[in-house]
């Protein structure tokens, strides 16, 4: 039995099934979108297997876009802070100190990047979705509370030594 | 193809995004194509270009699409909408890479082109340059002198009481 009709777009098949996982169509879009934007900023990327990464003690930033369309998501990009100065300095040409207010404004146009390319993406997959503006969160020990009416999802990147985290929060459609 | 230093010719651009750290990757970009001597006014937002904006002073705008306020679009469209500046080219820096998205955009707000992000020296070439030539073109036509007015052969004067009348009474 599937919470959702399953809708078909593009020959992908999407619909929260019974086990609530959040549609494989958006993770697999997602990883696909992430490897697409950052390779063009950072060089290969890789997805890591290992999920299980905890983040939450480190000192990080996250850049946080919410979506509305078919679906009703958010996605946060976990950087910690050595992979945030990395990216920062490849998109930007020039250093771009952790603590710094232009940080913010890398991490969040870093984002809004992803967002762009995912909602191109889904947009193929027959999935319409509309993006928010990025926000950005800095700090260390602090985790974004999810309710049980939501679903989640994490996916683990790495370029070279430097790893990163993408998460998908999901409302289950009724 | 890169013009040499002396014949870039001078390009006021109006550079548009809530992001400084983009404004500057936009301006630096620009500058290292060397399609033009660029001369920069930056704004923050949509609203605050409004306030800054002077047709005759503005050459080209580089605006991005996801703003908070007057976002990209909304901005565009208030251009289009100035008898005295719908002329002035507006090139769009965004995110936004789906098609359908941006075909909307185009018939919204008739933007100029499109540039997405994330973006070399070589991708804002590809998109700049024709705007340019294009805008190089209009220039020149509008230096150039005035036609001088065509002359035509006029007809001989007639002579009064010459030709038919003299014949037929000859």
């Amino acid at each position: 039995m599937l919470i959702s009709e399953p809708q078909t777009a593009h020959g992908k098949t999407w619909a929260f099934e019974e086990d609530n996982q959040v549609p494989f169509v958006l993770i697999e879009e997602t990883e696909r979108s992430t490897v697409e934007s950052f390779t063009k900023i950072c060089g290969e990327i890789s997805i890591l297997e290992d999920d299980e990464v905890d983040l939450t003690h480190c000192m990080k930033i996250d850049g946080i876009i919410s979506f509305v369309g078919d679906l009703t998501w958010s996605l946060i990009m976990v950087l910690p802070h050595d992979s945030a100065e990395m990216m920062a300095k490849k998109f930007a040409g020039f250093d771009i100190p952790f603590e710094s207010e232009d940080m913010g404004d890398v991490v969040g146009e870093l984002t809004n990047v992803l967002a762009g390319v995912l909602c191109g993406n889904l947009e193929d997959a027959g999935i319409r979705s509309q993006m928010s503006l990025p926000t950005v969160t800095r700090g260390s020990d602090f985790e974004f509370l999810t309710s049980e009416s939501l679903l989640t999802h994490q996916s683990h990147f790495a370029v070279g030594e430097y790893d990163f985290m993408i998460r998908l929060i999901v409302a289950k459609h009724r | 193809m890169a013009e040499t230093e002396n014949q870039l010719i001078p390009l006021r651009a109006l550079v548009i995004d809530d992001s400084r750290v983009m404004r500057n990757m936009v301006m630096q970009t620009l500058r290292q194509s060397e399609m033009a001597e660029f001369e920069f006014t930056e704004a923050g937002s949509g609203s605050e270009a409004i306030s800054k904006f002077d047709a005759d002073k503005t050459d080209i705008i580089f605006v991005d699409w996801n703003m908070p306020g007057m976002n990209g679009i909304e901005f565009a469209r208030e251009i289009r909408a100035m008898s005295w500046a719908s002329h002035i080219p507006v090139v769009m820096i965004t995110s936004e890479s789906g098609s359908e998205k941006q075909q909307n955009a185009y018939d919204k707000a008739r933007i100029t082109c499109y540039i997405t992000k994330p973006f070399t020296v070589e991708d804002i070439r590809e998109k700049v340059v024709p705007v340019i030539e294009e805008f190089k073109r209009k220039k020149e036509k509008s230096a150039a002198p005035a036609p001088a007015p065509v002359k035509t052969a006029a007809p001989p004067p007639s002579k009064p009481g010459g030709g038919f009348f003299t014949k037929l009474l000859g």
